[in-house]
Order: C-alpha cells, then sequence, then structure tokens
C-alpha cells in the first residue's frame, strides 16, 4: 500500500472515528489509520526488523490485519490494537528472517540481553514446547506487577525492541540507568520463570 | 526457553499492558514537549502519593451475607444536603470511636483527588476514575452485593509494619513433609522428592523459598515468604480431574451456594486432613462475563474461619488462613474444558500466616459515614468512582444515570503500597448499581459506581478538572 505524505493542515481523526470506518467497511479507515498511525507503526516494525522494505510490508499487514479484525473487534484503545499486530507480524517475519541468517535489528540485541533467560534456537529448552498463551499470562503478571517505571522499561525493551538511548532519552536519565534497571528486571524475571517450572 | 516461544509468550502478553505501554509513550512525549507543566504536575503528583501512597483498588465487603439487598433511599435527593468542605469541626469524629490513638484530622481527611487515588495507578497512574464499571451475573445474588453499616461511624484501615520472622528452610520443610506424604496418599500417587529453592530479595520482592515439583499428573507450588507460606495443587493442562481417596474434586455450578459448599463436604474433610487445619466457615464467589456461554467463568470456594479477623466479613479473600479451591470455566488451552453444570478443579491452595494477622490490618481511626441521602445526592451530582483508572476507557464509556438505581451496597477500597507490596489505607464507599442492559450470553449487565461514605472535601474542583474525561 502507498504511504501518504502528511499535509500540515490535516488534523488526524479521532481512533472513535476511524474505528466507526472500519465497521462501515470504508477504505478511507485504511488511509486514516496510516497518517495517525503509520510513522509509529513502521518504528515498531523497525526496531525488529531494521529492513525498510519489510517494515512497509509489516505495516501494510497491519491494516490489513485491523481490516480483517473490526468489525467484530471493536478496540478500547486503537493504538494499542494495531500495535499488538504490527508485532505479531514483525515478529513472525524476523523469525522468517532469522532462518535465512541473522539479522542485526534492535529486537536481536535486546535478545541477547535475555541469554540469562534463553537458550539458542536450535536448543529444546529442556523438553516439551512451551504454550505461548501460558508463557504470555505469567510474563504479564510479572510485568503487571512491576512498578511503572520498570514496566514501561520492559515493554519498550523486550516488547516493543526499542533502542536503550532512547528509553533513557524518554525517561530522562541515563543510559548506565536504564541498563541497571534492566539488569534489575532480567533478574526477578528470571527467579520468577524458574519458579513457574520453565526451564532456562 | 527458545527465542520463538519467548517472543511467541510475548505477542500473549495482556493487551492493557500494551495500552499501558502506547499511552505511556505518548505520556512521555507530551512531557518531553513541555516540561514545566509536567513538573507542576509531577510535583502535584508526589504530593498526593505521600498522602496517601501509590495505590489501587481493592474491593472490601461489609458482611459475610449478601442478605437482603438495599433499594433506593425513599428520601429524594437533594443537593443542599453536600457536606461542604470544612463543614465537620475539628474533634468531631473524636467521639471517643477512635480505634486507636488519636486521629490525625480535624476536618474531612481525603480530597477527592486522594480518593480518586484509591482507584487509580494500576496502570497508567491516572488519578481519573471512570464513572462506572460493567458487571454482569444471572441474577442480582451474584453480585455479591454487601449491606449497609448501621454504624453511624466506620473505621478507617491502615496496614501496620509487622517484624515477620526471616524464612526458614526446616521449618518449610517440616511442612511440607508433614503435607505431602498425605495429599500423595490420597491422589494415589508416590511421594515426589522435592527441592526448596531460595529467592534471592531484590527491589521487586522480599526473600522468599519455594518448591515446584510434579506430583502424579498435577503439580505442587508450595511458596514460603516472611509473612505467609502457601501450598498450592495444580491441574496441568493436560492433567485431567484432580483425585482425592477416588474422588473427584468439582462442582455442578447450576447448585446454590448452599448446596456446593454441602456437595464439598467430602472434599473440605480430606483437605483439612491434608492440610492439618480445621476451618468452620465456607462462602464462595462466581465470576461472570459478557460472552461465555456455559454460566460462570470461575467458581471459588474458600474455607476460613470468620473470626480469625475483623476484616473477614468484610471482603471476599479472608485476611486469616483459609483453603480456596478454584474452578475455572474458560478456555486458557485447547485442551481445556469449559462446561454449563459441572465444573473440575484447577487449583487448590493453602494460606498460611507466619506473622500475627489480626494485627497487620487494623482501624486506625473513625470518621463519621454520610447518609445514603447525602451519598446519593452525590451520586446525582455525578461525584462518583468507577473503580477504574484508563482515561481512555472512561473517555468511550456511554453516558448512563443512576437515577433509579436498582441497589446500594458498602465496600471498603483499599489503596496499594507499591513499594511495599501490601495494601495501604482503607476507606469505606456508597456501592450503587444499575441495571443497564442484557448481554449477548443472557447476563444481566450492571453498572456499578462508587460514592465515598465519608466526607470529603474538593469535590467540585476535582470533577470540574475531569469533565473533559468523566461524561457522568
Amino acid at each position: 500500500m502507498e504511504r501518504q505524505t502528511k499535509p500540515n493542515d490535516r488534523i488526524p481523526m479521532s481512533d472513535e472515528g476511524i474505528v466507526a470506518l472500519y465497521f462501515e467497511r470504508s477504505e478511507q479507515a485504511i488511509g486514516e489509520t496510516d497518517f495517525k498511525y503509520g510513522k509509529y507503526l513502521f518504528s515498531i516494525a523497525y526496531h525488529i526488523l531494521h529492513h525498510s522494505l519489510d517494515c512497509e510490508e509489516c505495516v501494510n499487514d497491519t491494516y490489513l490485519g485491523a481490516w480483517n479484525a473490526m468489525p467484530p473487534t471493536r478496540p478500547n484503545v486503537l493504538k494499542a490494537f494495531l500495535t499488538t499486530i504490527a508485532r505479531r507480524i514483525a515478529i513472525k517475519r524476523y523469525h522468517s528472517n532469522t532462518r535465512k541468517s541473522v539479522i542485526p535489528s534492535e529486537l536481536t540485541v535486546s535478545l541477547s540481553e535475555l541469554e540469562d533467560i534463553l537458550a539458542d534456537d536450535g536448543d529444546t529448552g529442556g523438553g516439551e514446547a512451551l504454550e505461548a498463551q501460558r508463557l504470555g499470562r505469567v510474563l504479564s503478571d510479572f510485568v503487571s506487577a512491576l512498578p511503572r517505571r520498570k514496566r514501561y522499561i520492559f515493554m519498550s525493551r523486550y516488547y516493543a525492541a526499542e533502542p536503550i538511548d532512547t528509553i533513557a532519552g524518554e525517561l530522562g536519565v541515563s543510559r548506565s540507568t536504564v541498563n541497571k534497571e534492566l539488569a534489575a528486571i532480567r533478574s526477578a524475571l528470571k527467579e520468577r520463570l524458574e519458579s513457574e517450572g520453565y526451564l532456562i | 526457553m527458545k527465542k520463538q516461544e519467548w517472543n511467541e509468550g510475548m505477542n500473549h502478553i495482556d493487551p492493557e499492558l500494551v495500552t499501558f505501554y502506547v499511552e505511556e509513550k505518548d505520556r512521555l512525549a507530551k512531557k518531553r514537549k513541555a516540561p514545566a507543566v509536567w513538573l507542576r504536575m509531577g510535583a502535584v503528583a508526589a504530593c498526593a502519593a505521600l498522602i496517601l501512597g501509590a495505590v489501587v483498588a481493592l474491593p472490601m465487603m461489609w458482611e459475610k451475607d449478601p442478605g437482603p439487598l438495599s433499594t433506593p433511599s425513599e428520601t429524594s435527593a437533594d443537593a443542599s444536603a453536600l457536606p461542604t468542605p470544612g463543614e465537620t469541626a475539628a474533634g468531631e469524629t473524636e467521639t471517643g470511636k477512635i480505634s486507636q490513638g488519636e486521629p490525625w484530622w480535624g476536618n474531612p481527611p481525603y480530597s477527592a483527588q486522594g480518593i480518586a487515588e484509591l482507584f487509580g495507578k494500576t496502570l497508567s497512574d491516572s488519578i481519573s476514575t471512570n464513572a462506572y464499571t460493567k458487571v454482569y451475573a444471572p441474577d442480582p445474588r451474584y453480585l455479591y452485593i454487601y449491606p449497609m453499616s448501621d454504624d453511624e461511624y466506620l473505621d478507617l484501615y491502615r496496614c501496620q509494619e509487622i517484624n515477620a520472622p526471616p524464612i526458614n528452610k526446616e521449618e518449610m520443610k517440616g511442612f511440607v513433609d508433614r503435607v505431602l506424604p498425605k495429599l500423595a496418599a490420597a491422589m494415589n500417587v508416590d511421594v515426589p522428592e522435592y527441592e526448596i529453592r531460595e529467592r534471592a530479595a531484590n527491589s521487586l520482592w522480599e526473600s522468599s523459598l519455594h518448591i515446584y515439583q510434579d506430583i502424579g499428573n498435577k503439580r505442587i507450588s508450595v511458596n514460603q515468604g516472611q509473612t505467609s507460606c502457601s501450598f498450592g495443587i495444580y491441574s496441568n493442562s493436560n492433567g485431567g480431574k484432580l483425585m482425592l481417596d477416588g474422588e473427584a474434586v468439582e462442582v455442578d455450578q447450576r447448585l446454590s451456594d448452599e448446596e456446593i459448599i454441602d456437595s464439598l463436604q467430602s472434599v473440605k474433610e480430606k483437605l483439612f486432613d491434608i492440610f492439618g487445619v480445621s476451618f468452620t466457615d465456607a462462602k464462595i464467589y462466581r465470576g461472570y462475563d459478557s460472552y461465555s456461554e456455559n454460566g460462570a467463568t470461575f467458581i471459588n470456594v474458600y474455607f476460613y474461619n470468620e473470626a480469625a479477623h475483623p476484616l473477614n466479613q468484610k471482603r471476599s479473600r479472608p485476611w486469616s488462613d483459609y483453603i480456596v479451591i478454584d474452578f475455572d470455566n474458560f478456555s486458557n488451552y485447547a485442551d481445556d474444558v469449559v462446561s454449563d453444570s459441572v465444573l473440575t478443579v484447577v487449583s487448590i491452595n493453602y494460606y498460611q500466616y507466619r506473622i500475627d494477622v489480626s494485627k497487620q490490618y487494623v482501624p486506625f481511626a473513625n470518621t463519621k459515614k454520610i447518609s445514603l441521602e447525602e451519598a446519593e445526592a452525590l451520586l446525582y451530582q455525578g461525584y462518583v468512582f468507577g473503580n477504574h483508572a484508563c482515561a481512555l476507557c472512561m473517555a468511550q464509556q456511554e453516558e448512563i444515570t443512576f437515577d433509579g438505581y436498582d441497589f446500594v451496597g458498602m465496600e471498603y477500597v483499599f489503596g496499594r503500597d507499591y513499594e511495599k507490596s501490601v495494601p495501604s489505607v482503607g476507606v469505606p464507599f456508597y456501592v450503587f448499581y444499575k441495571e443497564i442492559g442484557t448481554a449477548s450470553n443472557g447476563n444481566i449487565i450492571y453498572a456499578k459506581t462508587y460514592v465515598a461514605a465519608v466526607e470529603v472535601e474538593g469535590y467540585e474542583a476535582y470533577f470540574e478538572q475531569q469533565k473533559s474525561q468523566h461524561r457522568n
């Protein structure tokens, strides 16, 4: 899908309005979504893939996913809904790409920080295939219990694969502060996963 | 764990956390654009946090039995009945009703913003609250509405600092060695070997001991922290029914709560024997949603001693030792079984305190209750709190009126001290319910909203600033 140029005088439509367009099956929904969130969704994909063409395709697939999901889904927070779709598509492509060769994306770097928790892809991890939903629930419980700043740092780094410098800039702290907090989170997470029976 | 499994797990992270992430990112971006404004807001937030601490809603119930449901007062609402800031003179709340020490306020102790913070800060640190929360039930019995107190003065609670004993491996081993053989015998499996692992203290939690061990086709999870110890028996996703002495642990949701408790008599006695305890009381909580076609989404059965703590009759989860049997009825995994009749157990947990918990949550002051008529006046003016702190969700709420509401009860709402991971201050609220429709699965949709049952100052100013998001 061709990306639109953002005219200076155009005001983004409200989320409710965009969702209404999806429900009316109006193709304008895609254009409005792209106008309002296209750049943001591209950045989500880019942190994971580091490949502009792949990212463009991911963003377009995100719009297709949104088009297929709405209706019946009516998201409470459109941006979060689109983020979830974009990340899933980008992760799928990431794994497809890494089967061909290692890609030097921010996701690769953020995953390397988790070396105490994650095995190499060739490793079975010690047994049965893990159930993604259950792991998602364990991770959600863990992240929800974190103090607000740590929660944001975790989501930024390990969900959205944001660069550490970006996170530090957003929070107005030094890079080393973010690194220290990430280390504390990883340590706590490792304990939690072990206590939940995940073999690490 | 493989990287792909990690990424798949992250793809299933709670959508609310994704919402938190995108909202927080936007908020931080705005903050960078307007640092001076943010600093002022931050200072206000910090002051508020010092007053009440970081908090999250934790409903506290008033009585064990729902009893007859209350209906709207016959007295018409009158805005002139509203308490005004400073109306209560210093000392008026000191009528010999103080439970511990002297009250630390004279005038109304809480601001409207402070009350809002009791409900907030779960995800976005917003201090707004919804105008109402939707709750679902097939009939009002399962709203578990608790009657109002007749007392003129109401206790305020807080969590006390208590010196907890250090974690103790020998104590834990003794506990497990008493329980495990009996459990294994009841399950007709061998007693498994186990390893006690220590989790060091860090910035997120205190040091603790834990065991995670398969037993037959189930798992046990035993944890000992400084304040409590728990022993859980969990179904694996492919573990089938939990059988104790050949009897399946299950309930028929078509039975009444009383009938379910009776049906679990034999299971209860087995559990008492396994854990070496005896409790005199039992209660049930059922959960419902708007889309499940199989009745309750969960049923929790508690065995406990109501007299062990005064707060036990004022909320769902006991504050003293208890056993809870959790029957889930929704699909976490592909092979989960859901049913509109018999539900199988998902987990059984025994919680045992290692401290004198009766001294942990205590009334620290006593304040005059506002009348139902005064509360109704606040309700009709929209001076309400909704038990959920998402500004976007709030903005998307359909406007409703609570005129002619259906039921009213009382609940305590406890804030939460995030640093200590414990509830902080507990404040009583009137809770109003209004039927607003029927869900696609036939459950009745109720709007539920809270009005503080004690005097609060600053309503007008607070809700004026909330108008842009607060539609009621």
